[in-house]
C-alpha cells in the first residue's frame, strides 16, 4: 500500500478521561440492551434467504471524536447451526510504541458487555473475561484482538454485545462505516460527531469532512448542526447519520470481479482538500515528486544508459536494451529482500536512487519502475510512472480519497509519439505487455504538468496463447505413447516463468509434470524432457514432454479414445444455473490443441468429431474438426476468449457457449479393428 | 483437536518442567558473541553436506539440545542449531522459531547466518518478532506463541542460518521430548540430559530402535546422531503423517523435588492426568438434573448413552480456550455445561461428568488426529485430542456397539468422540481407526488400540434410473445413502449452508460427471440423524451425455460417482494411509433410446486384493442397460510392498469409470 489514510493531531486535553468517565457511567445506569419482540424471538428464517446462518437485527457504531471513542453495539438471531459461530467475537485492533508509520493506529478495545437471549425470552448474561489475544508485538506496534465468546448459544438464541474502542487522545480518526455484512441486516445504525477542534494532518489544515459513499436505493448520509458542542463548548457540533434498513447480504460468487470495494459503506475523511480533484492532484503531485526523485537520471544513469543503448538504431531497440537491462537485475519481490546488513557486508551504500539501484544489480518491483523511467529518460524518451490497483483484489474509485488503493507501478513511455505500456516490475512480463492484474484498469498516471488519472490497455487473445502439440502413437495394446510439446505466451509463459524465480528447476518441474497430468487421462504417466525459454521473457515458454499409459476405452472390437486428450478430464466451468454478479477473467487468451494419433495398420476410424464451430457473441469462438490420414488422425480445437468480464445479464449466453464446448470436448475417436484376412485370422495369436 | 496443539517444530524440543537455570555448564562459556558469528556455528558451516535427491530443500547441519534439571525440579532447554538452505523452497525450513506460552519463558535467543558467500552476520536481538498463534480449527483463544526472525540475513540458496536459544519449561510434567527426525536430513545432532542428584530417568523411543546413548557421569547422559534421512512426504499420495514415521525419543525423569515425577510408562502418564482432571469432571447438581431428564425412561445402557452422548456432541459448541495448562487441563464440567462450549477434552469431561451421573463409568482418552503418531512403545504425553472411553457393562451386548475395545482389565470400553459432530454414537471417525490412544484410568492407565470398524459402517450407495435419447441427452432421478465418515461432508453442507449453497454443492457434485447439467427437485432426508443413512434424491436433466461419433452412441455406463484414487508410479517407500474403511455401490440404470442397439459392453471386472474388493458389471435386460458396481475397503493402513496392488486397484477402477457401451444405431 502507499500513502496514509487518517489525518490526525496532536492534542493534549487533560479533562477528557473525566467526562469519558461520567458517560460510562451514565451509559450503565441504563438498560443498554434491546428487548426482543415476539417475531424476533420466534424467527426460524429470513424471507427470501433460505437457510442463511443468522440475520443481524441491530448494527449500531456511534463515533464521538471529542471522547477518542466509538461505540458498537451488534444484536444478532442466530438461525443454523452455523449462525453459532457468530457467538465467538474477535475484536482486532493495533496500537503502536512509536513515532514509527503505525502511530496512527493507537486503539484499545473497552467495555464489552454481552448476552444471549434464548427463544423462550430467557436471559444469559455474558460473565466471562474477555481474553487479550496477540497477532503481532515487536518494537513499533501490537496487533491484539479481545476476544470472547457469548454462553449458551443455541439455533434460535439472540446474541448480543456491546464494545467501545478507544482511540488515542491526540488522535482523531473519521470512522469507515461498513454497512453490509456476509448475512442479512435488517436494522443499521450509523451516527458520528467530528470533532468540534480544528485538525491538522501530513497534508495540512483540515478544512473540511468529506465522504465516499456506496448505499443502498433510498438510504443517505443525513448531516445536520447543532449551535454549539454539547461536549466542549467549541464551533458548532456537526452530526452524520446513516440510517438503513433490510440490507442484502454482501454478494459472493465465483470468478467475481473484486466486490470488496464495492458493498455498501460511507468512508469519511477529514481533509484539508475540498475537492476529490484537489486531493488526488496534491497528493499525486507529492507522489510524482517522490518518483522523480528515485528516478532521475542523474549522470550516472545517463552514462550507463548509454552503455546499454550503443548500437541501437531505433529509438524502440533503444528501449527494448533498456527493458532487457532492467529485466535482468534481481527482481527481490521474487527472491528476497536483503536488510541493511547484508548491503554493508556487500559493500553496498544508502539507496536513494535508481542510478544506486543499477549499480546494486537488484530491487524491488517498484524500483524497478523507477530504474526503467529514469534509464529511459536518460535515453531521451518522454517517460512516467503509473500507480494501478491489482484488479485481481480491488478496483481504483476516485471518489474514495485513499491513496492506498493502488497496488503497483507500471511505466509508460512515449515511442515515436506514442504511449507505451510496460510493466518492467513484473519480472520477465514481455516488453510492451502489462501483468493482467494491471491491465483494463484506471489508474494515476504522471503527466508532464503533474498526474492525472489514466487507463491501462490490455492485450487481445492473441498475446496470451497456449498451444499443445500431441504427437501419439497407438499400439495394440491399447497404449498411447508420444510427446507433448506445449507453448506459452503472454501471461500464460510468465505465471510459469515467476514461479521459476521463486523456486528452482525442481519445482518448476514438478509444477509443470502435474500441471499436464491433471490434463491428460489419469492412467497416463508424464514425464518433463526440456524446459526453454524460462529466462527469455520476450520468447515462448516451450515444454517437451514424454508421455505414456492407457487412454480412453478398448472393447473387443474398438478402441474410444478422447477426441482431444488436453481436456477430456475437465468439469464443467459454470454449473450453476443462476448468476448474481458480472463473471470475471484474468486476462483473454487463446488455447490451439492439435493431437495426432498414429494407429496400427490393423485399425482404422469408424468414428470421428463431426467438425463444430460454437461463437460466444463477437468475444469468444470455439472450433473442433478432425482429419484423418494413412493410419492417423489429428484433431484440432481452438478456444479464444476476448474479454475480461461478461455482464451477469449475458450469463446465460456465456453457460450455453461453455455447455457446447464442453460437450463437444468429450466426443470421441472410435478406432475399429479390421477384418483379419482369412489366412492370417487363422493364425495363432501372438507369441 | 483441542488438547495442547502439537505445533510442528521441525527440530525444537517439545516443552517440559521447570524454570530457569542459569548458564548451561555443557557448552562452556554461554557465547551469545554479540559481534562476530561463533565457533559453532563456523564449524557445523564446515560441514560436507552429502549428495541429496533435488527435492531436499534443506539440511539441518547441526542441533544440539541440552536439557537441564535443576535440583528444585526446574528445568530449561538449551538448543543450538544450524541449518543450511539448498533450495529456494528451503528457506523457510531455516527460518528460525521458537515457541513458547504462559508457562514457558524464552531466556535467550540469539541468531546469526553465513551467506553463500560466506559473509558472516549477527542478527539484532531487537530484529526478532513476537507472535501469537491463533485461528486454527475453531480456535478462539491460545496463549501459544512463537518469537521469530522471518528474514535473517544470507537466506539463499547455500546460506546457513543459525540460532541458539534457551526456554524456561513448562512445569507441570517430567517429560521432555527430543525430535531428531524431521523433514530435512540431519548431519549432525546431539541431546544432553543433565540432572541432580537423586534424580533419575528413563528413555523411550518412538519409530526408532532404542539407544542407550553414553553416561558422561556426574548425571550426565548424551545421544548423538548423525546423518538422520528427512521424512519427506511433500508429494507422496496417500501418504501418512510425519509424525507416524519421525523418530523421536522421550526423556522421562523423577527425583525428589518434583511434585509429579515420571518413570516413563503409560500408568505413569495416565495417573497424571488422571490427577489433574478429577475434580474436573465431577458433576453437579444441575448436570446431573439435565443427565436425567435425556435418560428419562431409557433403561437400556445403549438408549442411555447415546442421548447423553449426542447432547455433548451436538449441543456443546466446540470452541478453544488454552491457557498455560488449559491446554491439557479441561474446565470444569459444571463451567461447560452453563456456558455449553468447550474445546475437545471439555466436551469429553462433560460427557464423562453427565454419564457418572446416571451411573455410568467413563474415563478420558487422549489420542492424535494424525494417525500413527502415538506409538504403544513410546510411553509420552504426544497426543493432541481428547475423546471418551464409555464403560459397558459386564455381559452387556448390542450391535449398536460398534467402537468396542477391550482394556487389560477385562473392561470394556465404547470409544466415543463428541467433538467430532458428524460421526453416529456407538461409531468413531475414520482417521482415530487403527490408532493408539492413552485411557486415562488412574492406576489402570494403559495404552489401547483403537479399532478398525468394518467397511459397512462407512457406505455410500447410489441408485438411479435414467432415460437416454437418441441425441445423447439423459435424463433421470438418483437416489444417494450415506452412512458413517462417507456421510459427513454433506451433513455438513445440509446442516450448515444455506439453500443457495447446498444447490451449488450439489452442482459441482454432479458437474464432475456431466456437461449442461441440471440438477433439481433436491431433497435431503436425516441430515440430523447420525444413526440413519443420510438420503439425497434429486433429477438430474443432462443435455449432452451419450457421445455420438457416426452412427453410433458411446454410453457410460459408470453414470455419476467415482472411487478414483490418487496414485503415482513411484516407489514406493512409506506405509500407504487408505483413510478409511468403506463400502461403496453404485446401481444405474440407464433405458435405451429406441433406433438404438447394444453393439457392445464393457468387460465385467471382478478384483480381490484381501484388503479391497472391486466388482463391476454391465448387462442388457431388453432396452435397458444396468450397471453395477461396488467397493470395499477392509483396512485402513498398508505397508509400502502392498502398493502395487493399490496401483493395480487404482488402474482397474479407472479403467471401469471410463468404460463405454456402444450403442449402434438400427438400420
Amino acid at each position: 500500500m502507499i500513502g496514509t489514510k487518517k489525518a490526525r493531531q496532536v492534542v493534549v486535553c487533560g479533562g477528557w478521561m473525566m467526562v469519558m468517565g461520567l458517560i460510562a457511567t451514565a451509559a450503565a445506569a441504563s438498560d443498554p440492551w434491546t428487548k426482543p419482540t415476539a417475531d424476533e424471538l420466534n424467527m426460524k428464517e429470513q424471507a427470501g434467504y433460505p437457510g442463511a446462518p443468522a440475520v443481524i437485527l441491530n448494527r449500531e457504531e456511534i463515533t464521538r471524536d471529542d471522547l477518542h471513542v466509538m461505540q458498537h453495539y451488534e444484536r444478532i438471531k442466530v438461525l443454523t447451526e452455523k449462525g453459532k459461530e457468530y457467538a465467538n467475537v474477535e475484536l482486532r485492533f493495533a496500537s503502536s510504541h512509536g513515532d514509527g508509520s503505525y502511530s496512527g493506529d493507537d486503539k484499545n478495545i473497552t467495555d464489552i458487555a454481552g448476552r444471549t437471549v434464548h427463544p423462550d425470552g430467557t436471559i444469559v448474561p455474558f460473565t466471562g473475561k474477555p481474553y487479550l489475544k496477540t497477532f503481532e508485538k515487536n518494537s513499533e506496534y501490537s496487533y491484539q484482538a479481545r476476544v470472547f465468546t457469548l454462553p449458551d448459544v443455541e439455533v434460535g438464541s439472540i446474541i448480543e454485545y456491546r464494545y467501545a474502542t478507544r482511540i488515542a487522545d491526540n488522535i482523531y480518526e473519521a470512522p469507515d462505516w461498513f454497512i453490509q455484512d456476509r448475512v442479512f441486516t435488517r436494522n443499521a445504525h450509523f451516527v458520528w460527531y467530528p470533532t468540534t477542534r480544528e485538525l491538522s494532518s501530513d497534508d495540512g489544515t483540515i478544512s473540511a469532512i468529506s465522504w465516499f459513499p456506496i448505499l443502498p436505493a433510498g438510504v443517505s448520509v443525513k448531516r445536520t448542526e447543532s449551535p454549539s458542542s454539547s461536549h466542549t463548548g467549541n464551533g458548532p457540533q456537526q452530526t452524520y447519520e446513516v440510517l438503513a434498513k433490510d440490507v442484502a447480504p454482501e454478494p459472493n460468487e465465483e470468478n467475481m470481479p473484486p466486490m470488496a470495494n464495492f458493498t455498501y459503506r460511507v468512508l469519511f475523511y477529514y481533509t484539508p482538500y475540498r475537492t476529490p480533484q484537489e486531493f488526488w492532484k496534491a497528493r499525486g503531485k507529492a507522489w510524482s515528486k517522490r518518483f522523480d526523485s528515485f528516478a532521475g537520471p542523474d549522470d550516472h544513469l545517463r552514462t550507463a544508459t548509454q552503455t546499454v543503448t550503443a548500437g541501437a538504431s531505433t529509438s524502440d531497440a533503444k528501449l527494448q536494451n533498456i527493458y532487457a537491462k532492467v529485466m535482468s537485475l534481481e527482481n527481490t519481490d521474487y527472491t528476497r529482500s536483503r536488510g541493511k546488513s547484508e548491503d554493508k557486508a556487500e559493500g553496498l551504500g544508502k539507496l536513494t536512487n535508481a542510478s544506486d539501484l543499477l549499480q546494486r544489480g537488484r530491487g524491488d518491483s517498484n524500483q524497478m519502475v523507477e530504474l526503467f523511467v529514469g534509464m529511459a529518460r536518460a535515453a531521451g524518451f518522454k517517460a512516467y510512472g503509473m500507480l494501478v490497483p491489482d484488479r485481481e483484489h480491488r478496483l481504483f474509485t476516485p471518489g474514495w480519497l485513499y491513496f492506498g488503493q493502488f497496488d503497483n507501478m507500471i511505466a509508460i513511455v512515449n515511442v515515436d509519439g506514442k504511449d507505451q505500456y510496460f510493466d518492467p516490475g513484473s519480472r520477465y512480463c514481455p516488453y510492451g505487455q502489462l501483468g493482467w492484474q494491471g491491465t483494463f484498469v484506471q489508474g494515476l498516471r504522471q503527466t508532464e504538468s503533474g498526474t492525472d488519472f489514466s487507463q491501462t490497455p490490455g492485450p487481445s487473445y492473441g498475446a496470451n496463447k497456449t498451444m499443445r502439440i500431441g504427437d501419439l502413437t497407438a499400439n495394440a495394446e491399447g497404449e498411447l505413447k508420444g510427446t507433448v510439446t506445449v507453448t506459452y505466451t503472454g501471461e500464460a509463459a510468465l505465471a510459469w516463468r515467476q514461479r521459476a524465480l521463486r523456486g528452482d528447476e525442481e519445482s518448476l518441474r514438478h509444477g509443470l509434470r502435474t500441471s499436464m497430468e491433471s490434463m491428460l487421462p489419469k492412467t497416463m504417466e508424464v514425464k518433463v524432457e526440456t524446459i526453454e525459454g524460462v529466462a527469455e521473457y520476450d520468447k515462448p515458454l516451450v515444454v517437451k514432454y514424454n508421455v505414456h499409459g492407457t487412454a480412453g476405452t478398448k472393447t473387443s472390437k474398438r478402441w474410444i479414445l478422447p477426441a482431444d486428450v488436453f481436456v477430456a478430464e475437465e468439469s464443467g466451468r459454470f454449473p450453476h444455473e443462476k448468476r448474481e454478479t458480472p463473471i470475471y477473467f484474468h486476462y483473454p487468451q487463446a488455447i490451439l490443441d492439435a493431437v495426432r494419433i498414429k494407429y496400427p495398420a490393423t485399425m482404422s476410424v469408424e468414428a470421428s468429431p463431426a467438425d463444430a464451430k460454437v461463437p460466444f457473441q463477437n468475444l469468444g469462438s470455439y472450433t473442433l474438426s478432425a482429419k484423418s490420414a494413412t493410419n492417423s488422425i489429428t484433431v484440432q480445437r481452438s478456444m479464444l476468449f476476448n474479454t475480461v468480464i461478461v455482464p451477469q445479464k449475458d450469463y446465460g449466453d456465456l453457460r450455453t457457449f461453455y455447455s457446447q464446448l464442453e460437450s463437444k470436448d468429450k466426443d470421441n475417436i472410435v478406432l475399429k479393428a479390421e477384418a483379419a484376412p482369412a489366412a492370417a485370422a487363422a493364425a495363432p495369436a501372438g507369441n | 483437536m483441542a488438547l495442547r496443539a502439537r505445533v510442528f517444530r521441525r527440530s525444537i524440543s517439545v516443552p517440559c518442567l521447570g524454570v530457569a537455570v542459569a548458564g548451561c555448564m555443557l557448552f562452556g562459556r554461554t557465547a551469545y558473541a554479540a559481534n562476530s558469528v561463533p565457533d559453532w556455528v563456523k564449524e557445523a558451516a564446515q560441514q560436507t553436506v552429502p549428495h541429496y535427491s533435488e527435492s531436499t530443500k534443506a539440511v539441518v547441519l547441526l542441533n544440539e539440545t541440552v536439557f537441564t534439571v535443576a535440583p528444585d525440579g526446574r528445568a530449561t532447554t538449551h538448543v543450538r542449531e544450524a541449518v543450511k538452505v539448498l533450495r529456494p523452497t528451503g528457506r523457510e525450513e531455516a527460518v528460525p522459531i521458537v515457541y513458547f506460552d504462559k508457562d514457558e519463558k524464552v531466556l535467550s535467543m540469539h541468531v546469526w547466518s553465513i551467506g553463500p558467500d560466506g559473509h558472516e552476520y549477527v542478527v539484532k536481538d531487537s530484529e526478532i518478532a513476537e507472535r501469537g498463534i491463533g485461528g486454527m480449527g475453531g480456535e478462539l483463544y491460545s496463549d501459544e506463541r512463537y518469537k521469530i526472525m522471518d528474514h535473517p540475513p544470507g537466506l539463499d540458496v547455500g546460506g546457513i542460518i543459525a540460532v541458539e536459544y534457551e526456554v524456561r519449561d513448562r512445569p507441570y510434567l517430567a517429560e521432555t521430548t527430543w525430535d531428531f527426525q524431521s523433514s530435512i536430513p540431519h548431519l549432525k545432532e546431539s541431546f544432553t540430559l543433565i540432572l541432580p542428584e537423586g534424580f533419575t530417568h528413563t528413555t523411550t523411543w518412538a519409530h526408532h530402535r532404542v539407544d542407550t546413548g553414553i553416561d558422561l557421569e556426574h548425571q550426565k547422559w548424551r545421544w548423538e546422531m548423525e546423518h538422520v534421512a528427512g521424512v519427506d512426504l511433500e508429494q507422496v499420495p496417500m501418504s501418512p503423517p510425519i509424525a507416524s514415521l519421525s523418530g523421536r525419543m522421550t526423556v522421562h525423569y523423577a527425583g525428589p523435588t518434583l511434585a509429579e515425577p515420571q518413570e516413563g510408562t503409560w500408568q505413569g502418564i495416565g495417573e497424571w492426568y488422571s490427577r489433574l482432571s478429577r475434580d474436573r469432571v465431577a458433576s453437579t447438581p444441575e448436570i446431573a438434573a439435565k443427565a436425567t431428564e435425556l435418560t428419562q425412561g431409557k433403561s437400556d445402557f445403549y438408549a442411555k448413552t447415546e442421548a447423553i452422548g449426542e447432547f455433548a456432541q451436538q449441543q456443546v459448541r466446540y470452541f478453544v480456550i488454552e491457557m498455560g495448562i488449559g491446554g491439557y487441563q479441561p474446565h470444569y464440567a459444571g463451567d461447560i455445561y452453563k456456558g455449553r462450549y468447550g474445546d475437545c477434552k471439555d466436551k469429553a469431561t462433560l460427557l464423562s461428568a453427565m454419564l457418572s451421573s446416571v451411573g455410568v463409568h467413563s474415563a478420558l482418552l487422549m489420542v492424535d488426529t494424525e494417525r500413527g503418531a502415538i506409538d504403544p512403545e513410546a510411553p509420552s504425553i504426544y497426543g493432541n485430542h481428547m475423546i471418551a472411553a464409555i464403560e459397558i457393562p459386564k455381559g452387556y451386548e448390542s450391535p449398536k456397539l460398534r467402537s468396542v475395545v477391550t482394556a487389560k482389565t477385562g473392561k470394556r470400553y465404547l470409544i466415543f468422540d463428541p467433538t467430532w459432530e458428524r460421526t453416529p454414537f456407538g461409531q468413531l471417525e475414520d482417521n482415530l481407526q487403527g490408532s493408539y490412544g492413552v485411557l486415562m484410568e488412574g492406576s489402570d492407565s494403559q495404552v489401547i488400540r483403537l479399532p478398525v470398524l468394518a467397511p459397512e459402517l462407512n457406505t455410500v450407495r447410489r441408485s438411479a434410473i435414467f432415460a437416454l435419447g437418441s441425441g445423447g441427452e439423459l435424463t433421470g432421478t438418483v437416489t444417494e445413502k450415506r452412512f458413517g465418515d462417507l456421510s459427513e461432508r454433506r451433513r455438513e453442507v445440509f446442516a450448515r449452508e444455506d439453500a443457495k449453497d447446498q444447490q451449488r454443492y450439489m452442482d459441482r457434485t454432479v458437474d464432475r460427471d456431466f456437461t449442461s447439467v441440471k440438477l433439481t427437485d433436491l431433497k435431503v432426508e436425516n441430515v440430523a440423524a447420525l444413526n440413519k443413512d443420510l438420503t439425497t434424491t434429486y433429477s438430474i436433466e443432462a443435455a449432452h451425455f451419450a457421445s455420438q461419433a457416426g452412427s453410433l452412441l458411446m454410453v457410460r455406463p459408470r453414470v455419476l460417482g467415482s472411487y478414483a484414487m490418487h496414485v503415482d508410479r513411484k516407489e514406493r517407500r512409506v506405509p500407504i494411509d487408505l483413510g478409511s474403511t468403506r463400502r461403496e455401490s453404485d446401481e444405474f440404470e440407464i433405458s435405451l433410446p429406441d433406433g438404438y442397439t447394444v453393439d457392445e459392453l464393457p468387460d465385467p471386472v471382478k478384483l480381490d486384493l484381501g484388503f479391497a474388493t472391486y466388482e463391476s458389471s454391465t448387462v442388457v435386460a431388453g432396452q435397458k442397460l444396468q450397471y453395477k458396481r461396488s467397493l470395499t475397503l477392509r483396512e485402513v493402513t498398508l505397508p509400502a510392498d502392498r502398493y502395487e496392488d493399490l496401483q493395480k486397484l487404482a488402474s482397474v477402477i479407472d479403467a471401469d469409470e471410463q468404460s463405454r457401451a456402444v450403442l449402434k444405431k438400427v438400420k
